[in-house]
């Protein structure tokens, strides 16, 4: 029974000091809060001004403060925002206290060192872009992908062959993603992407996403390698591809993709269905109407959206009179027509 | 004498071991927790959306007899901030003026739209969009329940990944942003959780929350308090073991083509949320297809929760005939290794320490207190147990209102905090009996085949609410 009893006082005494505990923390986030927001009430007004093209003083704080951590914090929230020479003006601002935060880049939390690397890469791309090309290899894949994120950014192809070399560790990650990545680089990436794309050696998935990246940038001397990766058994890289050529492509790619409408695997039917409606010729709507009657409602819609794109409207309105699926998609698209 | 000894020393191991793991799971979710924290700092969540065009999202949300609150439901829907997604709003055969008010509000009419999924389903009349809106589509079916409504949208949806929603449910701007970054980072993800948050009290301005407050009424406080310590200790712990078994129904992401594969929506049950999770876990294992289930406590969905004892009381029958039925179904997964961790401790938890808890519980007052009239242990022995399992319910309670504090301290003002850690401390009288009484008749029910939905009534999110009730059919 004492035991018990000690038990009890114990929890009484623990649920008590865990209230007030939190009643600490409360007070500690508070004062915190404030802090920060006297912080960001103080400098936000004077980035601002520098934006503006106006020259306040430097700032006059030590490099080593909380104070100077949370203006860096700031300034690299105005300057994702910014673009051209407001953006270098908030940057060169801060560069006085820019050192502030430089320890978390090696900090044993990933989440910090992620944190200073997506900090660091706005504040202080050219200084850091080597440690960013180095904590490409780091041992946490979400401090990687940061670090591959700071480095494909326009006009900096410098390190973008090391960030494709490490393609293949992210390919959990979402291939559109990943695409937008790699082509926010802009034209300079184009050859390197072929080069990838090409290759037999690299991952059929990181080559899908090479020819991603290739479709946003338009590339068109990408197709003749896009149209020779068709016939891969990987169905992700053909789709890619297909998509690829649909983008940037013309109907000397047509002859490549036909056969592709009878692949064994409906989304690359489907894709293919779509791609011969933007480079296909009027005799390509009698292949689509012989295999839109699928079961497949996406190759259906896709067909129909395909025909429609290729001859007039009327052979659509012929199916939509149709029963099930045909007829449906057909009636679906005919929506899309605004004349109708 | 000796049956209840014994009685007593399993209710004794018991009541140690479901603290023991709750206490674990409460540490596991600090660590997790600080570590999401940190990580969540690192991404720019802005740019994400920007370049996530390439996972289109449709949000699915049945509606009921909900004229009170789909109008605003629908317009806070259509301000989220993510690039590509369209509404799927299912009018499950509504009496009231669900249809009429969606038509009228946002220029309905009939259209064309071909199934891309063929799930069973009621009659569905009519699939109606919009030229002022053209991403929201209302699919006008007979009623069939909520799975059913779920799956007549998947039938329409067009995403890669899909969205369930209740119709009560308002989405913070940027949470679909937030949840589809999981599907993001790795592809084998097949379904996301995210939080649910009480809107009772909040402020709620264009289908927006602007101020987050505690409700006036001490039923939905003490919710307020479930709700933190199921998503921020239960589920987060739970996920960082790989074991994420319910994903509420309220706010969910799922890939579009696994649970098309997997079936889509059990309408056997009533607890659908849950039986698709388990079923997906079943499904990719069976089928050695790799996959994730998670829960990120981030993205943030507000819900209504009942505010009268009989609702309250109906919500928590029918969440317990909902697990009771999971269990039942799924029960070949309990405790095989072939299932993982959900087969070998997720389900079994539940089953030991979710499902027969009540029966536990209620069992073991009665005994402790037929021992002391028997003499067989003393009543201050009573007493001290009875007060030690109120000691420890309210650490637990402190502990999750820790976390929210250490993690998105939604709740800002102090006398909020303070009446949050009140109610940790008084729950224990009163409140958690009736929740184990109406979880005990949800076994009954169960026992007895009910597959009643019951009553909600709406409020409304307007900040002068009226009270439009809604009667649910059976079948719900």
């Amino acid at each position: 029974m004492t035991g018990l009893l000690t038990i009890l006082i114990g929890l009484f005494l623990l649920n008590t000091a865990f209230a007030v505990v939190i009643l600490l923390i409360r007070a500690k986030n508070s004062l915190k809060a404030k802090r920060l927001g006297r912080i960001e009430a103080k400098w936000e007004p004077v980035l601002i001004d520098v934006i503006n093209g106006d020259d306040p003083p430097p700032p006059d704080i030590p490099a080593s403060s909380g104070e100077a951590r949370h203006v860096l914090e700031i300034a690299a929230r105005l300057a994702r925002r910014l673009r051209g020479p407001d953006r270098q003006r908030v940057i060169a601002y801060v560069q006085p206290i820019v050192r502030a935060r430089r320890h978390e880049l090696v900090s044993r939390s990933a989440g910090k060192r992620a944190a200073a690397v997506e900090l660091y890469s706005v504040l202080a791309f050219d200084e850091h872009k080597a440690y960013f090309a180095e904590a490409l290899d780091d041992r946490s894949g979400h401090v990687s992908i940061v670090a591959a994120r700071s480095l494909c950014r326009p006009d900096q192809d410098e390190y973008f062959t090391d960030v494709l070399r490490h393609l293949p560790r992210y390919t959990t990650w979402s291939q559109g993603l990943l695409a937008q990545m790699l082509a926010s680089v802009g034209p300079s990436a184009m050859p390197h992407l072929r080069t990838y794309l090409a290759s037999p050696a690299n991952p059929p998935a990181a080559r899908a996403t090479a020819a991603a990246a290739l479709r946003i940038l338009r590339d068109p001397e990408s197709v003749r390698i896009a149209e020779e990766a068709l016939d891969h058994d990987d169905p992700e890289l053909v789709v890619s591809c297909l998509r690829l050529i649909r983008a940037v492509g013309s109907s000397s790619s047509a002859p490549a993709v036909r056969p592709l409408l009878g692949h064994k695997a409906f989304f690359v039917r489907s894709e293919a269905s779509t791609v011969l409606g933007n480079i296909g010729s009027p005799g390509d709507v009698e292949l689509i109407i012989d295999q839109i009657d699928t079961d497949s409602p996406w190759i259906a819609i896709r067909s129909a959206r395909a025909i429609l794109a290729l001859s007039d409207a009327d052979t659509l309105d012929a199916l939509a009179s149709e029963e099930g699926l045909v007829g449906a998609a057909a009636r679906e698209i005919l929506q899309e027509v605004p004349s109708r | 004498m000796m049956w209840i000894t014994i009685f007593n020393a399993f209710v004794i191991v018991y009541f140690a071991v479901l603290n023991a793991v709750y206490i674990t799971l409460m540490v596991i979710a600090f660590r997790r927790l600080r570590r999401y924290v940190d990580r969540i700092h690192s991404l720019d969540i802005d740019g994400l959306v920007a370049s996530s065009g390439g996972l289109p999202i449709s949000l699915i949300t049945p509606a009921f007899n909900e004229e009170a609150t789909i109008v605003q439901s629908v317009r806070s829907l259509l301000t989220l901030r993510y690039a590509e997604y369209e509404i799927v709003v299912v009018n499950d055969g509504s009496t009231d003026g669900t249809l009429d008010r969606l038509i009228e509000a946002y220029d309905l009419h009939p259209v064309e739209r071909v199934p891309t999924a063929s799930i069973a389903t009621q009659t569905v009349s009519h699939v109606y969009g919009s030229d002022r809106h053209p991403t929201l589509f209302v699919v006008d079916k007979a009623n069939g329940g909520k799975a059913d409504a779920l799956n007549a949208g998947l039938n329409y949806a067009r995403g890669s990944v899909f969205c369930a929603l209740d119709g009560d449910t308002l989405l913070e701007p940027d949470s679909l942003a937030r949840m589809v970054r999981p599907f993001l980072e790795d592809a084998t993800t097949v379904a996301v959780g995210g939080i649910i948050r009480i809107v009772n009290g909040c402020d709620v301005e264009s289908g927006a929350v602007e101020d987050v407050a505690l409700p006036q009424g001490l039923l939905p406080r003490f919710q307020v308090l479930e709700y933190l310590r199921a998503f921020l200790a239960t589920r987060v712990g739970w996920d960082a073991v790989g074991s994420t078994l319910i994903i509420s129904g309220a706010f969910g992401a799922f890939r579009r083509s696994t649970v098309g594969a997997a079936g889509g929506f059990d309408t056997e049950t009533v607890g659908e949320d849950m039986e698709l999770v388990v079923r997906l876990h079943r499904h990719c294992r069976e089928t050695g297809t790799p996959y994730r289930v998670v829960f990120i406590p981030d993205p943030v969905a507000w819900t209504e929760v009942p505010e009268s004892l009989s609702q309250l009381a109906r919500q928590r029958d029918r969440w317990q005939r909902g697990l009771a039925q999971v269990l039942w179904r799924h029960r070949a997964m309990l405790g095989r290794s072939k299932y993982g961790v959900p087969g070998t401790v997720g389900l079994p938890f539940l089953f030991f320490f979710e499902l027969l808890s009540p029966i536990v519980e209620l069992m073991g007052w009665a005994i402790l207190i037929l021992a002391a009239v028997l003499g067989v242990i003393s009543p201050p022995y009573v007493v001290a147990f009875l007060l030690l399992a109120v000691f420890m319910g309210s650490a637990l309670s402190i502990t999750a209102v820790a976390l929210e504090e250490l993690s998105f301290r939604r709740y800002r003002r102090l006398s909020d905090l303070l009446i949050l850690l009140t109610i940790g401390l008084v729950e224990s009288f009163g409140y958690r009996q009736m929740t184990t009484y109406w979880r005990l008749h949800g076994l009954w029910s169960w026992l007895r085949g009910d597959r009643q939905w019951g009553d909600m009534q709406r409020r409304g999110f307007a900040s002068q609410p009226t009270e439009t009730p809604s009667k649910v059919p059976a079948g719900r």
